[in-house]
């Protein structure tokens, strides 16, 4: 019989600090329970932890991080009109686009990250990036990220990333 | 065989859409998706996103919905990814012309023996720069 393990944290509120599950955020598992949550809850944790270590990647411009994350068949939609299949186009993208950029900040909002089976975990976020080009020129994005991560030979690796502008209110 | 079963559900998927038939598309979704779309808030259950498809969808009057260049990936038998470019057409019914180009992410997860949806990612085209 297939296990249904599903497990989701949702960290809700203002993040103070960068980390994805700060102090003052309300995490909470859902549908858990016992011994079972606890070790369901180290999964997620690992979510999360990933997660946040893709945030800081691009919090501090730094590519490389990001990159060693990423499966080598990602597929990725991000901020333009075409789709980069394969991690080798997505850092050819990743390093020409950030080699310009002279600041950065990115952070997520309301990340909520789940796991199923133990092998898949997905993080659903919004996220804000703000940054200056190396001549000067400021950049604001209010976006939503999704992300995909697989366990692959006992790591997590990202095999899908979705990142889109935030629709303007109606 | 699981990449087909992707495939097929993708399209089924799409065919909702392009009906405007909502029972067939909210069928597909697992209780606890989670979905990002056209709106700048997430939706994080079953529940909150039929609301909003049979609200946004019964002013409509004409569909037209598919799919462009898909990728169908499986991990584990247990998991499926779509990713693919979208157009949606159609117009309300009252008469305005609706045009979107797209993309999407379907993240599928096997529950029991069935195949469930358990986020969307729906998202305009970037203009071209």
């Amino acid at each position: 019989m297939t296990r249904l393990a599903r497990r989701r944290v949702t960290t809700i509120g203002v993040r103070p600090t960068r980390s994805f599950c700060g102090p003052f955020c309300h995490t909470r598992a859902r549908r858990v329970s016992n011994q079972a949550q606890e070790d369901k809850n180290v999964t997620v944790t690992e979510i999360q932890t990933l997660a946040q270590r893709l945030a800081d990647g691009y919090d501090k411009n730094d590519m490389k991080s990001v990159l060693e994350m990423l499966s080598e068949d990602v597929e990725v939609f991000t901020h333009v009109p075409y789709r980069s299949d394969g991690k080798q186009l997505f850092a050819k993208y990743l390093n020409e686009t950030f080699g310009a950029i002279g600041s950065t900040s990115f952070g997520f909002r309301q990340p909520s990250c789940r796991v199923y089976n133990d092998n898949v975990g997905i993080g659903n976020a919004y996220d804000m990036f703000v940054g200056a080009t190396k001549d000067g020129k400021a950049m604001t994005i209010h976006g939503r990220t999704t992300l995909v991560f697989v366990k692959q030979g006992g790591n997590w690796k990202i095999v899908s990333c979705h990142f889109s502008t935030r629709p303007p209110t109606p | 065989m699981s990449i087909n079963e992707i495939q097929t559900l993708a399209q089924k998927f799409a065919e909702g859409f392009d009906k405007n038939d909502m029972k067939a598309v909210i069928e597909m979704l697992a209780d606890d998706i989670e979905v990002i779309d056209h709106v700048p808030y997430r939706f994080d259950s079953k529940q909150l996103f039929a609301k909003y498809l049979y609200e946004v969808f019964a002013g409509i009057g004409s569909t037209s919905f598919g799919f462009r260049q898909p990728s169908c990936r499986v991990y584990n038998d247990t998991v499926g990814i779509v990713n693919a470019y979208d157009q949606f057409m159609g117009a309300t019914k009252d008469g305005k012309a609706l045009t979107i180009h797209g993309r999407t992410t379907l993240v599928f997860v096997k529950q029991g023996s069935s195949w469930k949806i358990v986020s969307c990612h729906f998202s305009a085209m970037p203009q071209t720069s």
